[in-house]
This record gives C-alpha cells, structure tokens and sequence, in this order.
C-alpha cells in the first residue's frame, strides 16, 4: 500500500511538473515589450495596401493573390511571435519552414516587435510581387515603412531600433527562401501555367469566352502550409455528369438555368455581382476576405498581437483554401454551367455575371470563405458564429455595404452568390464550403496558436 | 435636489452627444461622400455592363482592354479618396453608430438615384 501510495505521488509529481511545463511561456521574450503592448493598426495598413498591389500588379489572379497574401500574413505572424505570451512560431508546425529554418531572436536583448514586423512585411510585400511590382507600388511600400518606422521609433534607442529592423529583414528572407521551392515561385509570370493541353470531353470544361487555356492547372501540387491538407480536405466525387434529362447532373444544371432565367430577384442579382469580387477592379476572393478580417481586427481595436495572429491564420486557410481547391478543380475538370447549358439546355443562355477561366468543381469562393470563416469565429466569437457587422469593404466600389448576424450566414451567402450569378452548379457551392470548412478547422486546430489574444 | 440635478447632467450630456453624433449627417464632409458613393456607384455599374456586353460580343469596342484599364484606374482611384474618407467619417465611431451611419447613407444614395 505504502508502495502503491508514494508512485501515485511520484507520478502526481511528475505529471504536475509536466504541466508547468506545458503552461511556461513557448518562445516569447523576457526583455522585449509584448506585441499587444502595440497598436495593431500599422499592420493592418499593410492589407490594405496588399489589396492595391494586387489589383495593380499583372498575374495576381486569385490564385497567385492568395499565395501573396499568405505568406505576407505568415511573415507578420512570424516576425511577431516572440513578443507573445504563450505563443507557438509556425516554424516547425508549417510544411517548408523546419525548425530551424527561422532565425531566432537573441533573447537576452531587447526588441521592439511592431518595428520587426514592420520591416519584414513591407519586405515581403516587395518579394511577394517583386518582379512585376510597379515603381508607384514600391514607392508607396517604402513610404508606408518609412512612415512606420518614423512612428514606432518614437522613444526607442537606435541600437533598438536597427536590431528590430535587422530581425524583421532575417525573417522574412528566411520566408521567401522557403516559399521559392512551394511549387507557385514567382507564378504571377505566368498564371496559367502553359503549355496545358485541355481534355477534351462532354464532362470537360471548355473555354467560355475568349481565355482558351484555364488558370493555374498545376496549382495542385504547390505545397501547403498545413501537411497532408490538400488530401485530407478533398470533397470527392461530385454527382456522375450526364446529359439524361432525367438525370441528376442534368437536374443540376436546370436548377442553375431556372435561377438565372426566371427566380433571380433584384437581390440576388446584387448578391452574385457584390461577391464577384468584380470586373477589373477586385483584390480576389481572399483579397476581400482579407479586407473583411482586417476590418474586424481594427473595430475591435486589435493590438499587433490579435492583428499578427488574426493575419497569420487567415494567411494559412486562404492559402491552402486554394490549393486544394484547386486540386478538386484539376482532378474533375468539370465543365461550367454555361457551356451545359447552351449544349444540352438553352441555346441562347446568358450569365449574370462574367464565368472565371477555369473548371467549376468546386467553387473556389465557396472553398476560401469557408476556410476564412473559421477563422473569423476562431477569432471573435464562439461556435455558433454569431456576430454582427458590416462589411465596409465593397462600398468603395460602388455596392451598398452588406449586414451579416453570423459568419456562416455570410459564408453562405458568398457561395450561393455563385449559383445567382449562373457560374456553378449547387453541388460547387456544397461541398466547395466543406472542403473550406475542412482548411479552416485544420487552421485552428492543427497548428498550436496563442490564447487568450488581444 | 442632488438626484434631480445629477439627472439634468446626465440628461444634458447625453442630449448633447446624440446631437453631436446626428451633426455629421449634416456635415459637408458627409455630402461629399455622399457624392463620391454615387461616382462610385455609377462607376460599377458601367464595369459590369462593359463587361457584359463584352462576353456577349468580345468584338463591342476596338481595344476592350485599354476600356478596361481606364475604368479600373479611375475606380481604384475613387475607391481610394472613399477609404480614406469613409475612415475619417467613422474611425472613432462604435459598431451601432456605424449601422447608423451605414443606413444614412443607403437611404440617401437611394433618393439621388445614381445613374
């Protein structure tokens, strides 16, 4: 009995220092002020910015743009880490990026985290599109961490200041160096990845307008953030095509012609046009989704912690959102709506808004903004996702904002807003949200993050 | 006689907030961006209908590219004057406010009918 008495004592012993362990603080800084000391608003400048860039900079399709934005938002994440309690750097938790393959801080001196960050997301914006980036959008990055700089300084000693800035540039070189062998190195030269031969076949996606050849084929094989996500998120085989009037498919496609033709109100026209992420002049999907989070970050006054880690996840999901969704896309090559229907429907079939040069299955809207949703709640509210706001950022192109209660509310809308808009079929829409569902809770729950956040 | 002049205070304070707040619906700054939403507004609905009849006939004006380019810059040009005025407008204002102010300006773009 003794015996049996001191081992559970001994292991009550064990376990609690297994505890503490697990409780002390990962990585962050002794002698630096933690980033949440920080306003956050800097940083979220630079998204804003991201979105310009992007617009501005040829081949940032969506793909291409959701690769930029996620290593920018790693970069920030990552440049910051060691200013956060309780925090987990993604080296080591992220495919390319081994241990070891970031540089460390010297964590017996002091740093300023906000001017880490700074130097290394203005630089890696610069990377991110380097080559075609025009000397205006360089000349407003370097403005922007100029003018950082000047106001992060304030109060800081030199030796202080040149250390954050050398720290911030080491990072995100280190990123970059990593990101060159992903598979999507400098792809923005060229976004459809030629020469692909196009399948050609009555299931096969075809051109449906005068882009012959389809964006990004060899999307696949970039290698995600998350390990095995590409395969483990895939969202199987969509409904067998077929051109029976009875069948399934065909019943599909009806649905999408009925929308289009007859039950589209004034709404709903709205809606496919809002989420279009717009004729020439759009940031991509993840761009608005990015300008979602970005707002929310700063309504909720987020610091440069809750920012950095808001951005660093959001970076992750849209990223390997795309990856696999591209995978799907490649795997099916299922044709589009548009090009069913005026075979096997209506000859005379028109749109409601203009269909994007590559296969429908599944909707890579439906797969990002279901990735991004989870974050969102993962962020700022609970399961449920209920949280009401307003996204703000359409309405400088010209679209009335949109008011949504819960995030997955606004996740449905967006996918259903490729039904409206006659570029999908249902089943695009369904699973595309699944597999981004999938991303969005390996992002949250396969990579240790920072508690507590604010 | 304490209570009822701590609720005047009260009452006063909170009267001369809400009138602060209203003020900016009264405010030039907040009838140019009213115009600049609507410049905004047009300006989307001449994207989308470019780009329609552009997939209904790619041969509908000479160089549909340099069209392109040209409304594109002019947007993200205005787009740029509304963030950066819809932020002064707003940057200080709570959540409500800002559905407030969001509705404001939805009832009156609607009356000026942008076309």
């Amino acid at each position: 009995m003794k015996r049996l008495s001191l081992f559970f004592l001994l292991a009550l012993f064990v376990a609690s220092c297994q505890n503490d362990d697990e409780n002390e603080d990962p990585i962050s800084s002794p002698v630096s002020a933690k980033a949440r000391t920080y306003e956050g608003e800097f940083l979220q400048d630079y998204i804003t910015l991201t979105c310009k860039v992007a617009q501005t900079t040829d081949g940032f399709f969506p793909t291409q743009a959701a690769r930029a934005y996620g290593y920018i938002g790693v970069t920030a994440y990552e440049s910051v880490v060691h200013g956060i309690d309780g925090s987990y750097r993604l080296e080591g938790q992220i495919d390319g990026m081994p241990e070891g393959s970031i540089p460390d801080p010297d964590s017996n001196l002091k740093y300023n985290w906000a001017i880490a960050c700074n130097a290394a997301t203005a630089e890696m914006m610069r990377l991110m599109f380097d080559l075609n980036l025009s000397e205006e959008n360089r000349n407003e990055i370097n403005a922007m961490e100029a003018d950082n700089l000047a106001n992060l300084s304030i109060g800081e000693t030199q030796d202080v200041i040149d250390r954050s800035k050398a720290y911030g540039l080491s990072v995100a070189e280190a990123i970059y160096d990593a990101s060159t062998t992903d598979g999507g190195h400098e792809s923005y030269l060229d976004p459809f990845q030629l020469p692909y031969t196009v399948e050609v076949d009555d299931y096969c996606w075809a051109p449906t307008d005068n882009t012959l050849q389809p964006l990004s084929p060899y999307w696949m094989e970039n290698r995600s953030f998350i390990s095995g996500i590409v395969n483990s998120s895939q969202p199987g085989a969509h409904v067998p095509f077929s051109t029976d009037p009875s069948s399934e498919f065909y019943g599909q496609a009806f649905d999408t012609y009925q929308q289009v033709t007859e039950f589209n109100t004034d709404e709903e026209r709205t809606i496919a046009e809002y989420w279009a992420d717009d004729p020439f002049a759009t940031c991509t999907p993840a761009g608005h989704t990015f300008n979602i989070v970005n707002q929310l970050l700063g309504e909720s006054n987020a610091t440069l912690e809750k920012t950095a880690v808001g951005l660093g996840m959001m970076a992750v999901a849209e990223n390997d959102a795309f990856i696999s969704c591209w995978k799907a896309k490649y795997d099916y090559i299922l044709i589009r709506p548009v090009t069913y229907i005026k075979q096997y429907i209506d000859p005379n079939f028109e749109t409601t808004i203009g269909t994007p040069p590559f296969p429908a299955y599944t909707s890579g809207h439906s797969a990002e903004i279901g990735a991004g949703v989870k974050v969102l709640i993962h962020l700022f509210t609970e399961e449920s996702g209920d949280y009401t706001f307003t996204d703000l950022s359409q309405l400088q192109y010209g679209f009335s904002a949109r008011t949504y209660d819960n995030f997955y509310e606004m996740a449905d809308e967006c996918a259903l807003s490729r039904f409206y808009g006659g570029i999908h079929f249902e089943m695009d829409n369904s699973k595309g949200l699944d597999l981004g569902f999938a991303v969005g809770d390996a992002v949250v729950n396969n990579i240790s993050w920072p508690d507590n956040i604010q | 006689m304490r209570y009822v002049f701590l609720c005047i205070v009260i009452f006063g304070l909170t009267g001369c907030e809400v009138s602060e707040k209203e003020s900016i619906y009264i405010q030039p700054a907040f009838e140019d961006f009213l115009e600049l939403n609507c410049e905004a507004r047009k300006l989307k609905d001449e994207r989308f209908t470019l780009a329609e009849r552009l997939r209904k006939d790619e041969n509908y004006v000479s160089n549909p590219d340099s069209l392109k380019k040209a409304l594109a810059s002019q947007s993200r040009e205005l787009a740029e004057r509304i963030r950066l005025q819809l932020e002064d407008l707003t940057g200080e204002m709570s959540l409500d406010q800002k559905r407030v102010f969001n509705d404001s300006l939805e009832a009156r773009i609607v009356k000026m009918n942008c076309k």
